[in-house]
């Protein structure tokens, strides 16, 4: 597998409070990676580490090799960079901001450029100052795709948005996915907005990457589990410790397992509970998976 | 396209009505320093607003460009996460290039071209306006610099304003305490100067000053580039703390090691006095309120100064301690007015000569006697004392000085030099059969509560005379002719200072070269000569006060009945 960015140890700091700790990370090349996390979570701090934008306190960040610290010029050519923090130029239209992004890029399209603004209905001619936070997002947005970067960071492009604004990012976003092979970083604490875009997702909770992984994997080893038993038991049941939220309800059981193996995991629960009748595993959305990802930590007090 | 271009394109095109405006301002201000040179000699009303309109506009000029620098170095930070730069291809001493340029061609080049052309067009030549630009350039650059440092650690103008606020406090303060601290532990001492090499004395509060800019626009460039290529802002900081410390005990160490320390400095003067023949010059009007004082006057010398210094007598007062004897009486207290010598040219003439040292002086009053005024008595206390004759005791208190050149300005209508905190301009030069007639402005600010806005006096100004005046050079012959200090005609304009309380003055003296000694004449006529003549300030340096007690042997006042026709 292509690693585009990989992060070793990757801690941050800011005086005594530590936003990162040791996150090792691999966005693998031609991914849409799903960064997400709760609010505070370090993910911007991540982000903005990885554009040499915030130094590493410890650890390393490379994008295709090369560590953050060292980038160019001529590598944040091949970066587009979206951030809701992001102020863009003060004092210019959206025309004029592209005009001055044009010449940085020499492989700017603008056949592209040109039919992105039409896709997005952006009014060029006003000052950006002067712009909704959604057709600003939207002209960051072609700042950073105009010139087809290799890598596209997203830091949590839909905060804030109206519905409509926000589908059309997302309609603009999965368009070009389907044309284009590029990576894409997407941060964001709304997993149900990412959903349907990633396809690797990584999980941050306070500064620690919980998870990393594609979201078919994921998908595939959490699972629902509902098991029906014979009858009542007359005490409590003794649940494996890999049952995640285990609950009881009569003659009713469900849980979550993390590490589902088709076939194998039935056995398993069989053993574990000799008096199963059925057994109906379901599958999980990725809110559902983070979820109960957030409520377990929660629980285990972490 | 460079990427520096391009962030200079977006800075011009953003910034435009900042250029316009700007250049508004330096273009007037400079408009108006060129008529000055024309219209000073000819306007009274030119004369008094000319200085105010310009200390405005200075002060505007300041303003704006504390203002405006922050404003195009903070559109693209190098503090902070939010800024677009740090994600597009532009690199941080690309960003530094560009703003460089900008500010650098706003704020220095511009001026700088602009006071330039006023040079030129006021006749100074280009081996007068090369120096010049040098010195001008690195004066704007000393004062942009600091705020394109401030601007550059702090991402919005709110933080710049409380940042520069702290820096400056801190500055005044290290710069007020600091030297005074470092001449106290290694140097002792007051400043002196060296020979520079075009044969004229550079005076070292000149080079301090350029050293101290040139200090000044190291550390912040070098911080600035710093700041640039880390980021690292609280690095950044630090460092410019160290430099708000380190500069100016540099500046007290450095160039005083370099230059050579006279005796002077190491064993302050012990004056002696010694009187002689005493006489009433005459009376005087004293004040508004026509009371008549007697101006006793005799020889008094000073001995044990050091070469090149000499020594004003401020006033004479009652001696605390004096031991009675046969015929020794006191001045009471209160009976003296306080008085000033007033000294010719041939008093001061050993000590321009030592500040000119290379220079023969030629001194057309040789020969005269130096008069020095002792006692200003109002006229009862002159009839009181006329009647108590024998000797007399009272201390003397002396102020010691010496000379060192301050500027120098080639001998040309318009000719200007804002060096030694005083702006002196030559605004006529009137050749005359046996010489020529130099008639100089000089503006100052001074702190004075007693000052009355608009009041146009003439008058002489012989009092304070002596703390500068003015020598005729020629350099290649190397003769300076010297003028008479004394009854200088002077027009003296008060202007009220917008700060509040303060002087604005405005004197315009003439200097009168021409009643010259045969065996020093002025090669008066010949044009090729004062083509080359340079025109030379001379600045007395306050070496510090001494009282000493004075003696009056053989104390007689004359009659008061002859003075009073």
């Amino acid at each position: 597998m292509k690693t585009v960015i990989e992060t070793r140890g990757l801690t941050k700091k800011f005086g005594a409070r530590t936003v990162l700790a040791k996150v090792d990370m691999d966005v693998p090349a031609g991914s849409i990676y799903a960064y997400l996390g709760p609010n505070g979570a370090g993910k911007t701090t991540t982000i903005k580490t990885i554009v040499n934008i915030l130094r590493p306190t410890s650890g390393t960040v490379k994008i295709w090799g090369v560590a953050s610290t060292d980038l160019d010029a001529k590598a944040f050519q091949q970066i587009g960079y979206v951030s809701e923090n992001q102020v863009l130029p003060e004092g210019m239209t959206a025309d004029e901001l592209f005009d001055y992004c044009r010449p940085m890029y020499p492989q700017w399209d603008e056949g592209f450029c040109q039919s992105l603004i039409r896709q997005f209905d952006l009014p060029v001619d006003e000052p950006i100052e002067q712009l909704s936070r959604g057709m600003k997002m939207k002209a960051a947005l072609i700042a950073s795709l105009a010139y087809r970067p290799k890598l596209l960071i997203l830091d949590e492009p839909f905060s804030g948005l109206d519905p409509v604004a926000r589908k059309d990012l997302m309609d603009g976003i999965m368009a070009l996915t389907e044309t284009e092979e590029w990576t894409i970083f997407l941060s964001s604490h709304d997993i149900e907005e990412v959903e349907h875009l990633a396809d690797w997702v990584g999980f941050l909770h306070k500064g620690q990457l919980r998870l990393s992984e594609t979201t078919g994997s994921l998908q595939a080893r959490f699972k629902r589990i509902n098991m029906t038993l014979q009858k009542s038991p007359e005490s409590d049941i003794p649940f494996p410790v890999n049952w995640l939220l285990p609950q009881q309800e009569g003659r009713f059981v469900c849980f979550v397992d993390d590490a589902y193996r088709a076939g194998e995991s039935e056995k398993e629960y069989r053993k574990g509970l000799p008096s199963v009748s059925a057994i109906d595993v379901q599958g999980m959305s990725l809110k559902e998976i983070f979820l109960i990802q957030a409520r377990q930590l929660k629980m285990l007090n972490i | 396209m460079p990427h520096a271009v391009l962030v200079l394109e977006k800075d011009l095109r953003r910034f435009r009505f900042i250029l316009l405006s700007w250049l508004g301002v330096v273009g007037v201000t400079q408009g108006i320093a060129l008529l000055g040179g024309t219209l000073l000699s000819t306007q009274l009303m030119f004369r008094i607003i000319q200085p105010l309109v310009l200390q405005g506009l200075s002060l505007l000029q300041a303003v704006l460009m504390i203002i405006f620098v922050p404003l195009i170095i903070q559109a693209d930070p190098t503090v902070g996460t939010t800024a677009f730069w740090m994600t597009r291809p532009v690199s941080r001493f690309s960003l530094l290039r560009a703003k460089v340029v900008l500010v650098g061609s706003l704020f220095v080049g511009l001026p700088l071209l602009l006071e330039v052309v006023v040079l030129a067009v006021n006749g100074l030549g280009w081996k007068d306006i090369l120096p010049a630009a040098v010195l001008i350039a690195l004066e704007k650059s000393a004062c942009v610099a600091p705020v394109f440092l401030m601007a550059g650690i702090t991402e919005k103008f709110h933080k710049f304003v409380l940042t520069g606020m702290a820096a400056a406090l801190a500055g005044l303060t290290a710069g007020a305490l600091l030297p005074v601290l470092a001449r106290g532990l290694f140097l002792g001492g007051a400043m002196a100067g060296r020979w520079g090499e075009d044969g004229f004395l550079v005076p070292w509060m000149a080079a301090a000053s350029l050293a101290h800019q040139g200090l000044m626009i190291f550390v912040c460039a070098f911080l600035i580039a710093y700041q640039y290529k880390t980021r690292r802002t609280s690095r950044t900081v630090l460092g410019m703390i160290a430099g708000i410390v380190l500069i100016p005990v540099a500046l007290a160490a450095l160039p005083q090691g370099a230059l050579e320390r006279r005796p002077a400095q190491i064993n302050p003067p012990q004056p002696v006095i010694r009187t002689g023949r005493m006489t009433v010059a005459g009376n005087r009007v004293s004040g508004n309120r026509l009371t008549r004082d007697r101006v006793v006057s005799m020889p008094v010398q000073v001995l044990g100064l050091h070469p090149g210094q000499f020594a004003i007598l401020r006033r004479v007062g009652p001696a605390p301690f004096v031991s009675y004897g046969p015929g020794v009486k006191v001045f009471s207290s209160g009976a003296l007015s306080s008085s000033v010598v007033l000294l010719s040219s041939r008093r001061l003439q050993d000590s321009i000569q030592h500040a000119l040292q290379d220079f023969v002086v030629m001194n057309p009053y040789d020969g005269e006697e130096p008069r020095c005024d002792v006692l200003r008595l109002p006229e009862p206390v002159y009839d009181r004392y006329q009647k108590q004759s024998g000797t007399y005791e009272g201390v003397g208190t002396f102020d010691v000085y010496e000379y060192r050149i301050g500027v120098k300005m080639p001998l040309i209508r318009g000719a200007k030099s804002l060096a030694g905190g005083m702006e002196s301009v030559i605004l006529d030069v009137v050749e005359k059969p046996s010489g020529v007639t130099v008639i100089v402005g000089e503006k100052s600010l001074s702190v004075s509560s007693g000052f009355r806005p608009g009041a146009v006096s003439s008058g002489e100004d012989t009092s304070l005379d002596f703390t500068r005046t003015y020598v005729l050079v020629h350099p290649v012959r190397k003769e300076a002719f010297l003028v008479d200090t004394l009854d200088q005609p002077v027009t003296r304009i008060d202007l009220a200072w917008p700060a509040g309380a303060g002087r604005m003055d405005f004197k315009v003296k003439r200097y009168d070269f021409s009643s010259l000694t045969p065996g020093a004449s002025l090669p008066g006529g010949q044009k090729s000569w004062l083509k080359e003549a340079v025109l030379i300030r001379l600045d007395a340096l306050d070496r510090g006060s001494w009282n000493r007690r004075l003696r009056l042997s053989g104390f007689v006042l004359p009659e008061t009945s002859d003075l009073k026709k």
